[in-house]
């Protein structure tokens, strides 16, 4: 027997929590069962404990090569779909001018999908849902703004809800607002496909109004507030996700304080962050998210939690598998039909991986998702040797294109990861065991 | 653009044509000389547009940055971890009641066990666990002879048929059989199961009584003959795979002409090499190989005597082989479990056991990783090799018998005498088959990869 090499030791009141993470087990031990276990001195270490790190796969058979069992895991997680999900950008156009915006604050594209191609590019998701024998089918409007767009985000919610009822599908539908178009007719008109919305917040008044603005400079947050009320009065999941960063941090209590105030103690809170190292996407927390910030955002749910307000838990520490941009169960569409393998991809045409043909809805793919598709983990050099590569998975695929015009390489920001799988193990150990 | 690294070409000198047919893909197109002297020498700009955008539509022709081994990884991959069904054998027996004389499994006497009522319990329990989040699965009937004891088949069956129902799952139930003890109340138990039987012959009459044989040395070619005439009266979908080596080859014919005498015409048959890499012990019958084009050549034979074949099979393979798929698990008489169906004689390739509530434990993951992750696409050889999209690598388990590790090629590449062009044939015949109207006025005898 071995000791696996995914195996990290995190001090913890003056013990250790043993985090192996190709297997996600979390196991406590004093400093004299990590000394034998990083000498790799087996047999000093009693039986029934023995027993336990076997099970858990702390210590493995000698010839076991842990880099196949994680290839392996990693290559089948590409092609699991229980859920196909997609982005469905309806538009580029946005009527806010947000400081932070990544996609250009809506001026650099302004295309709309007309409702001719909403229907193609329905096509195209229900075929990828029966192609994936996907049991549920998740949408999210998406865009620039997607509520500027509404004759494409009813034809997409009407015939995506028909199909799904048809083939016995669970759908899920959700628009990714900026929440300033939530007025009563447009939340009418979708609430009759039962749609979610998930708006962005930064930050009580004085805060969200620097920050996420109109075109004139303007302040959107009683317009958002009043749309939350909106959705609230329809029953509708209604989510706030906050974006982070520091200058936003220390303010978020006072928002919790008011949603409090205004009643909207059904709304789920969610927090993302502002990235200032990656472009990659704010829609996956593992998406190498930085330490200070995922502390702020443990204390935030702490906090929210106390206030009994519903808030997103922060994830479990486990393996991963393939990113979504690696998966057959994922794609973004955009108003010109083009394909993505992320949300944070468009406009860009190097970015497309193929296009979706307007007569049937058939995709047609291009050499970047050859790509995407086949990067894999043991081809990526100097990461076989690092033990967060089932976390860190040799960076965001999407970065990695945008870095080196090939996601057959990597970014590797390993001390940061380090200390990020260290918080994300200590918070879980923190607050579940 | 470029051509693709996988066409292979069929010229005809005389008429001036070609056809290109992509092993990838399986597209097939047919083009004048002129079209392939351009695609040849790399001047497919001069191609005109609407030609080649039908190049393009069957990827004859491909991006110039397109790296055709990552889409051929894609293609294997999205076959391997295909979430929609599980494919399960279940070997209830190793024992048999006949004695061939090419047996790979030494007669069910290396192997001897069989599954007594709690093994079945949890063959059964662990069957369900492994089909839960799939919408259709297959249970398989592999032996030994996987008829010899039917009441253990039809417990299973029974079984898992009412919790398929219960589950709106589909179920699919195949069999491999000598194909002997099919009687007609056994037929007529399955057929509500739809079954699909595969059988096996080895020649006419006088070959196959002399090879498959019972225990006391008797023929069974005439009781495989009523057996064929009671599915074919209850409308049981079969095949009837005949094996055949270098001393029974010229044969074929006369079991052709002998099935058709007796109304057999329009069959199934499925023409296989009897090899010797994975036995048991030392094979009887004293046997030499026939080349898988051969077989293909047997397959156009059948096909011309109104027989159904398939010549397609290259090194008895098309694409990727079911034991290295994620989703396909076999069960031993003992309650192991294993990724190939012919394994159970290696412990090395066992990848754990059942428990009592049908879980698979004692994982030996290894195993289960070097089996699933076996990629033609590691294999030196099969890289450079034209078929790989095929044969995928052949089969693992004689890769292992023969080099000692499943991640070598099944086939006889590399060694003297085998000739990668010699395969382009088997295309050809398979062209033949599926599109006579092409072969009309051309022969397509020049064969370029």
């Amino acid at each position: 027997m071995k000791v696996s090499f995914y195996n990290m030791f995190f001090p913890f009141d003056e013990e250790y929590i043993l985090y192996n993470t190709l297997r996600g087990a979390i196991i406590e031990v004093d400093s004299e069962i990590k000394n034998l276990l990083e000498k790799n001195e087996i047999d000093s270490i009693d039986e029934d404990l023995k027993d336990i790190f076997v099970e858990n796969e702390i210590i493995v058979e000698d010839d076991f090569d842990e880099l196949e069992e994680l290839n392996s895991g990693y290559e089948e997680s590409k092609y699991e779909a229980l859920t196909t999900t997609v982005h469905v950008v309806t538009t580029y156009d946005c009527n806010l001018a947000c400081t932070y915006c990544h996609e250009g604050k809506g001026n650099q594209e302004t295309k709309y999908m007309d409702e001719k191609n909403a229907q193609v590019a329905s096509k195209f998701i229900e075929d990828l849902t029966a192609e994936n024998f996907s049991k549920a089918l998740g949408v999210e409007l998406f865009g620039g703004e997607p509520l500027l767009n509404m004759p494409a985000n009813v034809m997409v919610a009407k015939e995506l809800s028909m199909w799904c009822e048809e083939n016995d599908k669970v759908l899920f539908l959700m628009a990714v607002t900026n929440g300033t178009l939530l007025t009563e007719e447009n939340v009418e008109d979708l609430a009759q496909y039962d749609c979610g919305f998930l708006v962005i917040v930064d930050g009580p008044k004085k805060i969200h109004d620097k920050r996420r603005i109109y075109k004139n400079g303007e302040g959107t947050f009683c317009d958002i507030v009043d749309g939350l009320h909106r959705a609230a009065e329809f029953d509708l999941e209604t989510k706030i996700r906050i974006n982070l960063d520091k200058t936003n941090k220390d303010h978020i209590v006072s928002l919790f304080e008011f949603l409090k105030e205004e009643g909207l103690t059904n709304v789920e809170i969610s927090f993302r962050q502002v990235f200032s190292t990656s472009p990659a996407c704010l829609a996956n927390m593992y998406c190498i998210p930085d330490i200070h910030g995922l502390k702020t955002e443990h204390h935030l749910y702490s906090a929210a939690q106390k206030m009994n307000l519903r808030v997103e838990e922060p994830e479990e520490p486990k393996p991963l598998g393939a990113c979504p941009a690696q998966k057959v169960s994922y794609f973004t569409v955009d108003p010109y039909m083009r394909l993505f393998k992320c949300a944070i991809l468009p406009p860009l045409e190097k970015n497309a991986v193929g296009v979706i043909t307007p007569e049937n809805g058939k995709p047609e793919f291009n050499t970047v998702y050859t790509d995407f598709f086949s990067r894999d983990l043991v081809s990526l050099g100097e990461c076989k040797e690092c033990k967060v590569l089932p976390t860190c998975r040799g960076g965001c695929p999407a970065e990695v294109y945008e870095a080196k015009g090939t996601t057959h390489s990597t970014v590797c920001r390993k001390s940061q990861l380090f200390q990020t799988v260290e918080e994300t193990v200590l918070n879980y150990v923190r607050t579940h065991m | 653009m470029k051509e693709s690294m996988f066409n292979v070409y069929l010229l005809d000198e005389k008429e001036k044509e070609c056809l290109v047919f992509n092993t990838m893909h399986r597209s097939i197109l047919q083009v004048d000389e002129e079209i392939y002297s351009l695609m040849k020498e790399n001047r497919i700009n001069e191609i005109d547009d609407e030609v080649l955008n039908v190049l393009k539509e069957g990827e004859i022709i491909v991006d110039d940055d397109l790296i055709e081994l990552d889409m051929l990884k894609i293609v294997f991959n999205r076959g391997k971890y295909n979430t929609d069904s599980i494919g399960i054998t279940v070997i209830p027996t190793h024992l048999c009641n006949l004695a061939c004389k090419y047996c790979y499994q030494g007669h069910g006497e290396v192997l001897s066990q069989t599954m007594d009522e709690e093994t079945v319990r949890r063959t059964i329990e662990f069957i369900k666990k492994s089909v839960e989040d799939f919408r259709s699965f297959g249970v398989n009937f592999y032996g030994g002879e996987a008829f010899l004891l039917p009441d253990i088949n039809f417990s299973i069956l029974e079984e898992l048929k009412s919790f398929a129902d219960e589950q709106g799952k589909q179920m699919e139930v195949t069999i491999a059989s000598n194909g002997t003890l099919f009687t007609e109340d056994i037929v007529k138990r399955l057929k509500k199961y739809e079954p699909h039987i595969q059988i096996t012959l080895c020649g006419p009459k006088e070959v196959h009584d002399q090879i498959r044989v019972d225990k006391k040395g008797n023929g069974t070619y005439e009781r495989l003959m009523e057996v064929i005439a009671l599915f074919l009266a209850h409308d049981i979908s079969f095949i009837a795979r005949v094996d055949v080596d270098r001393n029974s080859y010229d044969a074929v014919p006369e079991l052709l002409e002998d099935l058709k005498r007796r109304g057999f015409e329009g069959i199934r048959l499925g023409f296989c090499l009897i090899g010797k890499e994975i036995c048991y012990t030392a094979m009887e019958l004293e046997s030499e190989e026939i080349t898988p084009v051969e077989l293909a050549h047997l397959s156009k034979r059948a096909h011309d005597m109104g027989f159904k074949t398939n010549p397609i099979y290259i090194n008895n393979f098309m694409e990727v082989c079911s034991a290295v798929a994620d989703n396909y698990l076999a069960v031993d008489p003992k309650g192991d479990v294993y990724k190939c169906l012919a394994a159970p004689n290696y412990p090395e390739h066992r990848l754990g056991t059942i428990d009592e509530a049908g879980n698979l434990i004692n994982m030996n993951y290894s195993a289960y990783c070097k089996w699933t992750l076996r990629d033609p696409l590691l294999i030196k050889e099969c890289v450079t090799c034209k078929f790989a999209p095929i044969c995928a690598g052949g089969c693992a388990l004689n890769a292992y018998s023969k080099h000692g590790d499943i991640n070598t090629p099944g086939c006889d590449i590399g060694s003297p005498g085998y000739r990668e062009k010699d395969l382009a044939e088997i295309v050809r015949t398979y062209i033949m088959l599926e599109f006579p109207e092409l072969f009309e006025e051309c022969t397509y005898e020049s064969i370029i990869l």
